[in-house]
């Protein structure tokens, strides 16, 4: 009992000193804002223009990876052939690369001077430092998020239900639309939410791969870190509204989750 | 067994602690200035040749961003920032005492291209060329506002549009010097506003001057800072530096040595 009750409480103690480690900037952070309550910078032309460039991108980075992201989430979760699971490792990677190499290798690749991008530059394509270089690093960076959630989804559908339905007559991509999509909704939705807000708050890749110009590449998470160097009071809200973002995205992505589940 | 581990944890945390709170040699921590970088290094080979027991550890950023972590409490004996600004900003938050802080070095603004020109700039005239691709560091920044400074007087020698199309033609407001430089190199922009000395760091690319009359004078202050850990060593670093050794690598660097 007594051995028992000494474990409880050293349980209790770790989790505790963690559960404070993450709690503690947060707090601070809104402390600190609220000290000094500098609502009027929310309105200024450039915290405007960095919200509009943020969503705009990570809404379309979004699109991008569904279109694209679900019919390879649903190869890696079917379809079995040689060198899938290097492609499964391959969508992997950009999950634990940190962000500075996929801003580096984006740019040798898609830069003016890249194995890619001088290509594009015959055909009058040029990349980086626009606002499309902000949403091929969002994807990069936030698509492999989307993939795995609707990969695992696709996967722990029973195979029965589509082998049922090609036997009814079903094309394969009635199977895909009407069995596969409603199975694994809950995959595609929560991995949709963690895309987006991976996508929303991307940093180092697209700082190194598409610059920092006001109204064209700054989004929020580059407007708080150059605002630091400025006016902190500016950082410190906009850093808030970020958090509050995230939260929100979190909290709706546990309701979906748990609805879901009931349905 | 479980405790073992817990006992394993605080072993751990203790000899930590040792190496973090005695290290084998006292230790001077710089914050400087990015363009004091190649500098600096050289500077401080020659410092540890002076004082071979001292540890020189340097923190290169944009001043801007040296300024903000010492306000918020960062540790550090002293501070060399590329303009005045940023040292009064700390002189106004007592963190520096106002008759420590002294100009050490002085620097320019030059225009720097990569090696292939890709653009075909032969004059300063070309930056506003439409569809050039410029970077400069951002406003913030101490060169960033001197590059607008110097554009601005740049309408001066063209014509009063001169600084809008320029700037109609910048791609991306970097955070330090540095960035800009690296941007270059890579050959991913066709020109880059940086500081002469950035310009002799980088020897591979050419490099088009402003002409006296429209640059400015970027002066560069250095203090040891009244909350420095090692006030003793800051001290000496400082003297070294204003020492005709510390000054002459500074002017090997492309700086303007103040004790000629």
């Amino acid at each position: 009992m007594v051995r028992w009750r000494q474990t409880t409480w050293l349980l209790i103690l770790l989790s505790l000193a963690f559960a404070l480690l993450l709690a503690l900037p947060i707090i601070a952070l809104l402390a600190r804002a609220v000290q000094q309550s500098a609502i009027s910078s929310l309105s200024t032309p450039a915290t405007l223009a960095a919200l509009r460039v943020s969503l705009l991108t990570s809404l379309t980075s979004l699109g991008l990876v569904i279109v694209s992201g679900t019919p390879l989430a649903y190869i890696l979760a079917r379809w079995q052939f040689r060198g899938r699971a290097w492609l499964e490792t391959l969508v992997d990677l950009p999950i634990v690369m940190p962000p500075s190499v996929a801003g580096l290798a984006l740019l040798v690749a898609f830069g003016r001077r890249g194995l890619i991008g001088a290509l594009l530059l015959d055909l009058g394509i040029s990349l980086p430092f626009t606002t499309a270089a902000v949403v091929l690093a969002q994807v990069f960076v936030a698509g492999p998020l989307y993939v795995r959630a609707v990969r695992v989804g696709f996967a722990a559908v029973d195979e029965q239900l589509e082998e049922a339905a090609l036997a009814e007559g079903a094309t394969p991509i009635q199977i895909f639309r009407y069995v596969m999509l409603p199975a694994a909704r809950g995959a595609l939705v929560s991995g949709a939410i963690l895309c987006w807000a991976r996508a929303l708050g991307e940093f180092g890749a697209t700082i190194l791969f598409a610059g920092n110009l006001i109204g064209r590449t700054q989004t929020m998470p580059l407007a708080i870190y150059l605002s630091l160097e400025g006016d902190i009071s500016e950082a410190l809200l906009l850093a808030v509204l970020m958090l509050f973002i995230s939260g929100a995205s979190l909290l709706l992505l546990r309701r979906l989750e748990e609805h879901w589940q009931v349905v | 067994m479980k405790k073992h581990v817990l006992y394993l944890l605080i072993f751990g945390l203790f000899v930590f602690s040792r190496c973090s709170m005695q290290p084998a040699k006292p230790e001077i921590t710089i914050f400087a200035a990015a363009s004091l970088t190649e500098a600096f290094n050289f500077l401080t080979l020659g410092f540890s040749g002076q004082h071979p027991e001292i540890t020189v550890s340097i923190s290169y950023s944009g001043s801007q961003t040296l300024r903000t972590q010492i306000l918020e409490g960062a540790q550090a004996d002293v501070f060399a920032s590329a303009n005045l600004k940023h040292m009064d900003d700390l002189i106004a938050a007592r963190l520096v005492e106002p008759d420590h802080s002294q100009v050490f070095v002085t620097n320019q603004i030059v225009v720097v291209l990569p090696a292939d020109n890709p653009a075909d700039v032969r004059t300063l005239e070309s930056l506003a060329t439409p569809g050039l691709k410029l970077v400069m560091a951002a406003p913030e920044v101490p060169v960033g506002s001197y590059s607008l400074d110097v554009l601005s007087a740049l309408n001066g020698l063209y014509d009063p549009t001169y600084q809008a199309r320029v700037l109609a033609n910048l791609v991306s407001s970097e955070e330090n010097v540095k960035q800009v430089i690296a941007k270059v190199q890579l050959g991913e922009v066709d020109a880059g506003m940086v500081y002469r000395s950035d310009a002799v760091a980088a020897p591979e690319l050419i490099v088009l001057p402003i002409p006296e009359e429209y640059n400015i004078t970027a002066e560069y202050a250095i203090a040891p800072l009244t909350a420095a850990p090692h006030p003793d060593l800051a001290e000496a670093f400082l003297e070294y530096v204003l020492s005709s050794k510390g000054q002459a690598i500074l002017e090997r660097w492309g700086f303007t040595p103040v004790r000629p």
